[in-house]
C-alpha cells in the first residue's frame, strides 16, 4: 500500500511545473528572419490548435530573437513551442550582417536544432510564408520540396542548421544556401527551389544555378542518382546516373577530385551505333569530357569568387595541417594557388531495352 | 548490515554503472574539450591506465575476504583507520552529491525548465536513500536489468547514428599537445576507475560466486569504456569536434539527430534512460557505501544510524546550493580538479592499504 501511494504522488508530481495544454500552445513551424537597422524582423507560420488546426502568419519586430519571439506569444497569448520548427529562412542582409541569430537556436534547450535553413530574395520574403496558409502552411510544403527534389532532381541541395553551424566551426569550408522563389503559373503562385546561393568574404552574392546544382551535389557527395542531358552530334542524349561516389586526394600539392559512377541511357539521338563495345567506350567518354568539363566550371565558381563551398580546404587541413595556417590565414585568398585536377570514370551498366 | 548474499555478474553490473555514471551527460564535454580530436587515442590511453588502477582496486577487494571496507582498514590500521575512512566517506559523499546534482541541472536545463530545481533535486536524493536503504542486494538486482536495457538502448543508439558518422571528421587525428591528451587520459582512467572502490561496501566471501567475479568485473569494465568510447567517437564523428564543443551536452545533442521512418523522432528522450539509469545506480552504492561505513566504523545502533542517514540526506540538498554555482561551464570545467583530487586520495588509501597490508603479511 506504501508503494502504491509512493508510485501514484510520483506521476503526479512527474511533470513539474512544465505541464502545458497543448491548445494554450503556439507551434512555430516556419521561420523568416529579416535584419535591418539593428532590427530583426521575424515573421513567424505557426500552427494554433483550438476547435481545429488552424494556420497563421504574424510578423513580429524586436533587437534580437527572443523579443520577436516574446512580441509573437503575447500576440497569439499562447505559450510558443519551438521544437516543431521545420525551416528557417534567411534574408540576405541576415546572413551578410547577423549572424549571430543562430546563438537563440543553439543555446535554448527546446531547440531540436533538426530544421533546415533556406535563403529568400528581398521580393519574395513577404509572400513565402503566406502561400500555403490554407493547406498544412508553407514550412511542411518546404520541407516536402526539398526532399522531392533531393530524391528525383538533386539541382538544390538541403542545409540543416547543424551542418550549417559546422561549416562556419570548420576551416576551409563555406555554406550555401537553398534558394526558394515563387513562381507564377497559370495564375497560381507556387513555392519553387531554383539555384544555390553563397556569400564570398567580400559579401558578394554566388549563384549557382539548377544544372550547377547539380554538379554541385554530385562531387559533395549529396546525391546518389540524378539525369542528364548531353549534347552530342547536334543531337543529344539523357543518362541516368546513379552510385555517384566522389573522393578526393591530395597529393604533391595537387588536389584530386575523382568522381566515380554507373550509367544507363535513357534515351538516345546521337549518330553511334550503340552495338559495338567502343560504341558504349566513346559515349563513356562523351560523359566523362561533358561531367569533367562541368565540374571545372563549379570549381572555377569557387576559385573566382573566392568562396571555398567545395571544401577542398577542409580536406587539405585535415590531411596535410601543415601545408596552411587557417588558424590565422584566410584559406579563401589561397584558394586561386590550388591546382585542382578532375577526374570522372563512367561506366555504362546499360543502353536501355534497344540494342541501336 | 544484514547477511546479504550477492552473484558475481550483479555486483560486475554495478561496476558498469559505477564507471560510466561521471561521464555520460557530465565530464564527456570536458573531454572533447580539452583533448578534441585526439579524444579517442586520450580514451584508450586511459583505458590501459584504468586497467592498472582497477588491478589495484581489485586487489584491495580481495585483501581480508570476509571483511568489507571500513573492517578492512580497522584491521590494518587499527585506530589510525578512522583518519583514512572518514575522509573517504566524505570523497564517496561529495561524489553522491555530484552526480546527483549534475543529473538535476540536467533534466531541469533539457526537460523541466519551469520547475525549481530544488524539486528535482529533492525527488533524486529521496529516490537515491530509499534505493540506497533497500541494501546492496537491491541495488544489484536493478543495476542488472539496468545494465541490459542500457545495453540494448546503446546498441539501437548506435546503429541508428553509425550512418551519420563522417569519418573524415576524426582528422587531424592529433590536434592538441601531448601534455592535454596525457592530462585528460589520467582524468578519464580516475574518473572511470575509482568509483569501483564503492563495491567494497560487501566483502568478497559475501559473493556466491566469487570465483567468476574476476572474469565479470574485467568483462564489466570493458562493456562500460566501449560503450563510452563509441558515444564520444560518435559524437565527434557526427558534429565535429568544434560545433561538439559549442554544447554542454554534446553526447545529448548527437542522440537528438536519430530519426527512424522519417517521422519518429525526439528518440533521444528514451535513450537518455541510459544515463538516468547508470547515474541512479552508482549515486545510490555510494550512498549506500556511506551509510553502511559509518554504521559499521562506530558501531551504531539502528536508531542513530537512521538519524545519521537523514543527516547526510540533509547535507546532500544544502551542499550543492552552497558550492556549485548555477553555471554549467563551472560545473563541466571548473570542478574537475577538486572531484580528481578526492578520486586521487581515494586511490592512495587504496595502495597504502594494500603496501601495509603485504607489509604485516611478511
Amino acid at each position: 500500500m506504501k508503494k502504491l501511494i509512493i508510485v501514484i504522488f510520483s506521476i503526479l508530481i512527474l511533470y513539474g511545473c512544465d505541464y502545458i495544454e497543448i491548445n494554450n500552445l503556439v507551434i512555430i513551424s516556419g521561420m523568416l528572419i529579416d535584419y535591418k537597422d539593428n532590427n530583426y524582423y521575424i515573421t513567424s507560420q505557426i500552427i494554433e490548435n483550438e476547435n481545429e488546426t488552424k494556420i497563421k502568419v504574424y510578423k513580429t519586430k524586436g533587437v534580437s530573437i527572443e523579443e520577436c519571439l516574446t512580441e509573437l506569444s503575447k500576440l497569439s497569448n499562447k505559450d510558443l513551442f519551438i521544437s516543431h520548427l521545420k525551416v528557417i529562412i534567411l534574408t540576405e542582409s541576415t546572413i551578410k550582417n547577423k549572424n549571430d541569430y543562430q546563438d537563440y537556436f543553439l543555446r535554448d534547450s527546446k531547440s531540436k536544432m533538426n530544421f533546415y535553413v533556406y535563403y529568400v530574395d528581398d521580393k519574395y520574403k513577404d509572400e513565402v510564408l503566406n502561400i500555403y496558409k490554407d493547406n498544412k502552411g508553407s514550412a511542411l510544403y518546404i520541407k516536402d520540396l526539398m526532399e522531392f527534389n533531393n530524391k528525383i532532381f538533386s539541382s538544390s541541395t538541403p542545409l540543416s542548421f547543424l551542418d550549417l553551424i559546422y561549416k562556419q566551426k570548420e576551416y576551409g569550408i563555406d555554406e550555401i544556401y537553398p534558394n526558394l522563389v515563387v513562381k507564377e503559373n497559370n495564375g497560381e503562385k507556387v513555392l519553387y527551389l531554383q539555384n544555390i546561393i553563397g556569400f564570398n568574404q567580400n559579401k558578394e552574392k554566388i549563384i549557382l544555378d539548377d544544372k550547377d546544382g547539380i554538379f554541385y551535389n554530385m562531387i559533395t557527395n549529396n546525391i546518389q542518382k540524378t539525369s542528364i542531358n548531353i549534347p552530342c552530334d547536334n543531337k543529344d542524349f539523357t543518362i541516368s546516373l546513379n552510385d555517384i561516389k566522389t573522393s578526393y586526394k591530395w597529393n604533391n600539392n595537387i588536389f584530386n577530385i575523382n568522381v566515380k559512377t554507373n550509367g544507363k541511357l535513357s534515351s538516345y539521338e546521337c549518330s553511334y551505333n550503340l552495338d559495338s563495345v567502343n560504341s558504349t567506350k566513346k559515349i563513356s567518354s562523351i560523359v566523362n569530357t561533358f561531367i569533367k568539363r562541368n565540374i571545372n566550371d563549379i570549381v572555377k565558381i569557387s576559385v573566382n569568387n573566392k568562396i571555398d563551398f567545395i571544401g577542398i580546404g577542409n580536406y587539405i587541413y585535415r590531411h596535410d595541417t601543415d601545408y596552411f595556417n587557417f588558424k590565422n590565414n584566410n584559406w579563401n585568398n589561397k584558394l586561386d594557388k590550388i591546382k585542382i585536377k578532375v577526374n570522372v570514370d563512367t561506366t555504362i551498366t546499360s543502353i536501355g531495352e534497344m540494342r541501336k | 548490515m544484514k547477511n546479504e548474499k550477492i552473484n558475481s555478474f550483479g555486483l560486475s553490473s554495478l561496476i558498469c554503472s559505477l564507471c560510466s555514471a561521471p561521464f555520460y551527460g557530465i565530464f564527456s564535454s570536458y573531454t572533447l574539450h580539452s583533448s578534441r580530436n585526439a579524444t579517442p587515442i586520450s580514451l584508450i590511453i586511459g583505458f590501459v591506465i584504468s586497467i592498472i588502477i582497477s588491478y589495484f582496486i581489485l586487489q584491495f577487494f580481495k585483501t581480508n575476504k570476509n571483511t568489507n571496507f571500513s573492517s578492512k582498514l580497522k584491521n590494518i590500521f587499527n585506530n589510525f583507520s578512522y583518519f583514512l575512512i572518514i575522509p573517504t566517506l566524505a570523497c564517496s559523499l561529495f561524489g553522491y552529491i555530484l552526480l546527483t546534482y549534475r543529473l538535476t541541472t540536467f533534466l531541469s536545463s533539457q526537460y523541466l525548465i519551469e520547475t525549481p530545481k530544488y524539486i528535482l533535486l529533492i525527488s533524486i536524493l529521496l529516490l537515491t536513500f530509499y534505493v540506497a536503504n533497500k541494501g546492496i542486494e537491491t541495488i544489484t538486482r536493478v543495476s542488472t536489468i539496468s545494465l541490459y536495457i542500457s545495453i540494448i538502448i546503446f546498441l539501437f543508439d548506435f546503429f541508428s547514428l553509425l550512418p551519420q558518422v563522417n569519418f573524415q571528421n576524426f582528422l587531424p587525428i592529433i590536434d592538441v599537445s601531448l601534455n592535454s591528451i596525457i592530462i585528460s587520459s589520467i582524468i578519464f582512467a580516475f574518473y572511470f576507475t575509482i568509483p569501483i572502490i564503492h563495491i567494497n561496501i560487501i566483502s568478497m566471501n559475501q559473493i556466491v560466486d566469487k570465483e567468476k567475479f574476476n572474469k565479470y568485473y574485467y568483462l564489466t569494465i570493458l562493456i562500460a569504456f566501449i560503450m563510452i568510447f563509441l558515444s564520444m567517437s560518435t559524437t565527434i564523428g557526427i558534429l565535429g569536434i568544434n560545433t561538439s564543443n559549442l554544447f554542454d551536452y554534446p553526447l545529448y545533442t548527437t542522440l537528438k539527430r536519430i530519426k527512424l521512418f522519417s517521422f519518429l523522432d525526439s528518440l533521444e528522450n528514451i535513450s537518455i534512460m541510459l544515463w538516468i539509469l547508470y547515474i541512479i545506480n552508482a549515486s545510490s552504492t555510494m550512498l549506500s557505501f556511506v551509510f553502511s561505513s559509518l554504521k559499521d566504523t562506530f558501531k551504531l545502533s539502528i536508531k542513530k544510524s537512521k538519524i545519521i542517514n537523514i543527516l547526510i540526506l540533509l547535507i546532500s540538498f544544502a551542499i550543492p546550493n552552497f558550492i556549485f554555482f548555477n553555471n554549467n561551464y563551472n560545473e563541466s570545467y571548473e570542478y574537475i580538479w577538486l572531484p580528481f583530487s578526492l578520486l586521487v586520495f581515494m586511490f592512495i588509501v587504496i595502495i597504502i592499504t594494500l603496501i601495509k597490508n603485504r607489509l604485516t603479511n611478511n
